[in-house]
């Protein structure tokens, strides 16, 4: 067995490194904070609850585009690998509900997914399924619940086994200058898709003839891709259909990994300080 | 929905036990004499294994556990778990390394030539192994909270959580060490002190835990607090009862007034069963509720 080496530090130098890391840890700025909700050429989705009749014929239009199980009396009203829409009824009076990816600006499922499987293109975040890994982080992190991870049998290449899957704003599909499914067969012009500063143009144009209507979307999370138009008595957030989210991300929490990972640091550097000091007066 | 189950409980879990067992043998090994070598050697062994188990666990728990390696291909700087990922992967490399470096087994497994150069490095790099694996251990313990303020669940969505898994990690792994190194540190004389650490250590446990408990929603408080359900009984009554004021400070107190260690194995059994209630309860009452 090899000699154990004297001591190298002493126990102020340990104990003041440690402390001056946690401190530093508490005073340290999330610098995930800083990151940017605006980019370029965002699209986004108009969703007029008032002009739509709750067909669903957007759900099926979606699943079908995808190859995902469907048909008559088989709208599923929930979110899974394999159905990405639906719409539904709220409320004593029903209102009509999107329930989708909401294509958040500052989207936390980008944010958090470890492995960099969650992008965006022009505002459209959709999950790369060959580099998705399972973690299901995500799940975890979207306010919105909507990321869901398969768990059962992979259903082609849209939804295979052991990833998180949800809407994409058919951005491949956009990118070949079609619409996205749902959009294309809405019958009753309660979608729209657009770039999404001529979308919120439109929500406001629809808002001014309805009169008694607003607009929800525009500043939740950066702003979201879907630009939701209710009546004026309907608050998703007060009735507990939506989450209350923040403007900006993280909103909730005060500081970042980061943050804990430049502390640590700090306090290894008045670590390694102490060490050499205590060397140099020997 | 229980989204993360057992396997992340248990990995939070050993995270944590094993970033306190790593920061304990540092402590002892920059500032301590010759004399604390074998519990440097056992506790620094049970260190890398923790957090090698609890990385299996994690990669089991992973929808494609086959493509776990992506996390290392592709880092992603907002992620807290691509951090988390990358600090345990090297938290694991250093502790395997600085344990190596205590034991005969590179020059056994790779002959005296290669073996015994490799062994004579790693000893000649046991300060800098000490340092950088205890700034991963701090780092260790305090992700695995961070891993969970990132979620949408108000009960995750507090910094009084990093802090609480923090004083946990150091707790059981504190704990821990003293019955590691039970016999040795008796002999050197520091049990007596080390009660009395771990009852400082104790106290700031369970100011975590109010802060904790302060700064979660009202209803989840209430379900933490209500002695009539399992969540309330396991946080109340296990968790902070028997796990943290008795095992952390009434039993290192008796000890330290009889300046014996009898009751130490006892102590680290209910510590060890706190920290384990205590991420149980966060992971699964937050998801249930």
């Amino acid at each position: 067995m090899a000699d154990v080496e004297e001591p190298r530090i002493g126990r102020r130098e340990f104990l003041g490194a440690v402390t001056l890391g946690l401190a530093s840890a508490a005073a340290l700025p999330s610098l995930i904070s800083s990151v940017s909700a605006e980019e370029e050429g965002r699209y986004a989705i108009l969703y007029d609850s008032i002009r739509c009749i709750g067909c669903n014929a957007c759900s099926v239009a979606c699943k079908t585009r995808r190859g995902f199980p469907h048909g008559v009396g088989m709208i599923e009203y929930e979110l899974s690998p394999t159905n990405w829409l639906f719409v539904e009824r709220v409320g004593e009076e029903p209102v009509m509900l999107r329930r989708s990816c909401m294509h958040c600006g500052t989207a936390m499922c980008q944010l958090v997914c470890p492995v960099g499987a969650i992008s965006k293109w022009n505002g459209l975040v959709y999950i790369d399924p060959t580099r998705c890994i399972g973690c299901k982080y995500c799940v975890q992190a979207c306010p919105y619940g909507v990321p869901k991870f398969n768990d059962g049998y992979g259903w082609g290449e849209h939804a295979p086994s052991g990833v998180t899957r949800k809407c994409d704003g058919c951005f491949e599909f956009v990118k070949e200058g079609k619409l996205p499914a749902c959009v294309e067969v809405c019958p009753a012009e309660a979608l729209r898709f657009g770039p999404r500063d001529e979308i919120i143009a439109e929500a406001q144009r629809r808002v001014a003839e309805y009169g008694d209507a607003w607009i929800y979307g525009l500043d939740q999370l950066g702003g979201l891709g879907v630009i939701y138009i209710f009546r004026k008595e309907f608050d998703p957030v007060a009735s507990g259909v939506f989450p209350d989210v923040p403007s900006s991300y993280p909103g909730r929490v005060s500081y970042g990994p980061v943050a804990v990972a430049l502390a640590a640091i700090a306090g290894l550097l008045t670590a390694l300080f102490g060490f050499f000091r205590g060397r140099g007066s020997k | 929905m229980i989204v993360w189950g057992w396997l992340v409980t248990l990995y939070l879990f050993l995270g944590g036990l094993s970033g306190g067992l790593f920061a304990v043998a540092s402590y002892l090994f920059l500032t301590g004499p010759r004399e604390y070598e074998r519990s440097i050697k056992w506790i620094s062994y049970w260190a890398w294994v923790a957090i090698a188990v609890g990385i299996a666990l994690l990669v089991i728990d992973l929808g494609r556990a086959e493509r776990a390696i992506n996390t290392m291909l592709y880092p992603h700087i907002t992620s807290p778990m691509s951090w988390g990922s990358l600090i345990i992967v090297l938290f694991l490399i250093v502790s395997l390394a600085f344990w190596l470096s205590f034991t005969r087994v590179p020059s056994r497994l790779l002959g005296k030539g290669i073996g015994g150069a490799f062994e004579r490095m790693l000893i000649s790099l046991r300060t800098p192994l000490a340092l950088i694996g205890a700034a991963l251990a701090f780092m260790t313990g305090a992700y695995t909270g961070v891993l969970l303020t990132y979620g949408r669940l108000p009960a995750w969505t507090t910094p009084a959580l990093p802090a609480l898994f923090l004083a946990s990690a150091i707790a059981t792994g504190y704990s821990a060490a003293l019955s590691l190194g039970h016999d040795e540190l008796e002999r050197a004389g520091v049990l007596a002190t080390s009660s009395r650490v771990e009852s400082a250590i104790g106290i700031l446990e369970l100011a975590a835990a109010a802060a904790y408990l302060a700064t979660v929603p009202p209803t989840f408080r209430s379900t933490l607090l209500d002695l009539s359900g399992p969540f309330g009984l396991l946080f109340t009554a296990v968790f902070l009862t028997i796990g943290v004021f008795i095992g952390e400070i009434v039993i290192p107190l008796i000890e330290s007034r009889r300046e014996s260690g009898g009751l130490t194995k006892l102590s680290t059994a209910l510590v060890l069963l706190g920290g384990l209630v205590l991420r149980y309860v966060v992971v699964f009452a937050a998801q249930a509720v």
